[in-house]
């Protein structure tokens, strides 16, 4: 998962961060509501995760206007206030979930993985194309049914392509996810993971459009 | 209907009513009864009187009345009622000769007896009569008892009756009005039945009466401050879950995230979790300062000590915080007099101070702290160059967990400064300056001093 970690408290957000990206998930790291807006705008995050106590503004009210602006990426709240009426308020406003502080990371991972899944439309947490099948929560990858060992950084790309299949992936985004939204990364970081997922998982799997991206071959959208 | 004031009111009136009318009856029917008794003996007396006087006209002129006067004379007296003659008369001489008579006048009994008023029976019905013997003549006059006490019941009903319907409506009436006088109070009552214990909602009631009214938003006035201090409360009770809940999520997430990396180093996942733990702890015990300030159970301990060595020992545990930030300390203390103080209290109210400004500071920026003596107090003047506060917020910053837009949460500390000053009747004053932020405190040099306002202007 590519992940907007929305949290003000430098504690908190370091070891959610640091424990994400062990994981294998990509997570930026923002810590007031306008970077958040500004970051929105420019990544396709697979979710955020949004503390509502922000320095600049509530994080209620920036979740609102995204609603209202028809930004309808997942959100998961994660706050101290754990009162009915406040999870009320979050889950009307057009959160996904809400989770309160303090908690168990395996749960707020699962949650995660749960609210990805169900936008993807999936029942179950396995991604299959192809000859392919991706499970996010253990990290493993089969091809034709047998486990295949990838890289982190190539996970992420793998990830990136199977859930959005046939349609095309840019190599901005793939960057983004690969080394976060304000990070620089050499040009040619995205093409040799590519190579790389061709020769372990089939040379056909993974298309090229020129300029643009990639995508996972099958039906081009 | 015990202790109801309505029901007590429409008792008591009706208990009086009751007395009066207990009172005022009998003497009524007494009186009515001896002005009738009165008033018909008079009129047998009067008709005596004519009677006698008449004949005794026609007697000096040696003749006799006409058969017609006579008749006349004697229906006069009668007054016959249904065919039945209501008073019957007997004109006689001394010697006996009957002059005149009425249908049922002419009887023995009549004539026997004596002057003046009595009562005869005669065949079982008793007789009024009264008997007037002058110029010779002897007119007796007689009336049925019966006839007057059937005369007497038609005057009593006569005045009863509109008596006991005005006493009736009296009674009707004042019950309606009072119902109506305590139609508020019904109300009062409903809407405490309709509320519960737990209700805030102000009474909201039309047409209240004076005496009442007062009372009404007096309660309303309450409800306002108790509903004040309930959110405030609330609003307090979420803020320090909130507060308390961060750190506790910082621990936890941090070691939770050094048991994920397997082999690796944790060292600074293990420090963070140890910063948290000193936030929490910290936090803690600002809460407890709090506890305790509410409970002033701290108040009472005075202990001689200079402005110097309180700035000192407010300074002390700030020194890592100091070299950390790399923020600049200039310290001016013009006091040397003894302050006669709670040490440990003042010295948390000019830390928590101190604390904000170097937290709020970037490195190399300064954090100055003057003290100066006035006539009657002692002045710390703490001034930072972080910026200052959004200007809305300064007339709150005090509050507990308010919240700067560029600064963040000032937590507990200037809460706790604030009450420990206003214990010790000081004063706190907080502005912007083109830098940052100035924040005076002036306390009195001994606890029992006056209160600082009625002198600081």
């Amino acid at each position: 998962m590519y992940i907007l970690l929305v949290e003000d408290n430098d504690i908190v957000g370091d070891g959610i961060k640091q424990g994400l990206e062990t994981l294998g998930h990509s997570t930026d790291w923002v810590t007031d509501a306008n970077t958040a807006n500004q970051a929105i705008q420019h990544v396709d995050y697979d979710v955020v995760i949004l503390d509502l106590t922000l320095p600049d503004y509530d994080g209620m009210t920036l979740l609102t206007n995204w609603r209202q602006n028809k930004i309808l990426i997942p959100v998961l709240i994660l706050t101290a206030r754990d009162a009915i009426p406040d999870r009320v308020t979050g889950l009307s406003a057009g959160a996904d979930d809400y989770l309160t502080k303090p908690f168990d990371f395996d749960e707020l991972v699962a949650r995660l993985q749960s609210i990805t899944r169900r936008i993807a439309g999936r029942a179950d947490n396995v991604i299959t194309f192809a000859h392919i099948s991706y499970n996010p929560t253990k990290g493993e990858v089969k091809a034709n049914g047998l486990p295949v060992k990838l890289s982190k950084s190539e996970l992420i790309v793998l990830e990136a392509l199977m859930h959005q299949p046939g349609k095309v992936v840019n190599t901005e985004q793939l960057q983004d996810r690969l080394y976060g939204w304000s990070e620089g990364v050499a040009s040619n970081a995205v093409a040799v993971h590519i190579h790389n997922l061709r020769k372990k998982l089939g040379t056909d799997l993974i298309s090229t459009e020129r300029r643009l991206g990639y995508f996972l071959a099958g039906d081009k959208k | 209907m015990k202790g109801s004031l309505r029901n007590k009111l429409l008792l008591s009136v009706l208990l009086v009513t009751s007395i009066l009318c207990l009172i005022i009856g009998p003497f009524m029917y007494h009186t009515i009864k001896s002005d009738v008794k009165e008033i018909l003996d008079d009129r047998l007396a009067a008709s005596a009187k004519m009677l006698s006087n008449i004949v005794h006209q026609y007697d000096v002129k040696n003749e006799k009345p006409s058969s017609s006067l006579t008749n006349e004379l004697l229906q006069h007296i009668e007054q016959k009622k249904d065919n039945t003659e209501i008073i019957v008369c007997n004109v006689t001489r001394i010697d006996g000769e009957l002059i005149i008579s009425t249908e049922d006048g002419n009887q023995d009994v009549l004539t026997s007896v004596k002057d003046g008023y009595s009562f005869i029976r005669d065949n079982g019905t008793i007789w009024r009569v009264f008997k007037l013997t002058e110029h010779g003549i002897s007119v007796t006059t007689a009336e049925k008892l019966d006839k007057r006490r059937q005369l007497f019941n038609i005057v009593l009903i006569g005045v009863l009756i509109p008596w006991i319907l005005a006493v009736l409506t009296l009674i009707i009436s004042l019950y309606f009005i009072i119902q109506r006088v305590f139609k508020p109070m019904t109300q009062l009552q409903d809407h405490f039945d309709k509320h519960t214990g737990n209700s805030l909602t102000p009474i909201e009631i039309e047409d209240v009466p004076s005496e009442v009214k007062g009372v009404i938003a007096g309660f309303n006035a309450l409800l306002a401050r108790v509903k004040a201090v309930l959110e405030s409360e609330r609003r307090f009770t979420a803020d320090a879950a909130h507060e308390l809940r961060t750190p506790l999520a910082g621990i936890t997430t941090q070691l939770q995230v050094a048991m994920l990396k397997q082999g690796e180093t944790v060292d600074n996942n293990l420090k963070q979790a140890n910063l948290a733990v000193k936030q929490l702890t910290e936090l803690l015990d600002q809460l407890l300062m709090l506890a305790r300030l509410d409970a002033e159970q701290m108040a009472s301990i005075t202990a001689s000590s200079t402005a110097n060595e309180i700035t000192s020992k407010a300074l002390l545990p700030l020194q890592h915080m100091i070299q950390e930030n790399q923020i600049q300390i200039h310290k001016i203390i013009h006091s040397e007099q003894d302050l006669f103080l709670p040490q440990e209290l003042v010295v948390v109210a000019i830390r928590n101070v101190i604390k904000n400004a170097i937290q709020f500071s970037s490195a190399e920026q300064s954090v100055s702290i003057l003290v100066t003596e006035q006539p009657d107090y002692v002045t710390w003047q703490i001034t930072d160059e972080a910026g200052g506060i959004d200007p809305d917020l300064l007339p709150n910053v005090t509050n507990r967990f308010v919240h700067d837009k560029k600064k963040g949460n000032f937590g507990l500390g200037l809460s706790i400064s604030k009450a420990v000053i206003d214990i010790l009747n000081g004063k706190l004053t907080i502005s912007n300056t083109k830098a940052g932020l100035r924040v005076d405190i002036s306390l009195p040099y001994s606890s029992h001093e006056l209160n600082l306002d009625q002198t600081l202007n």
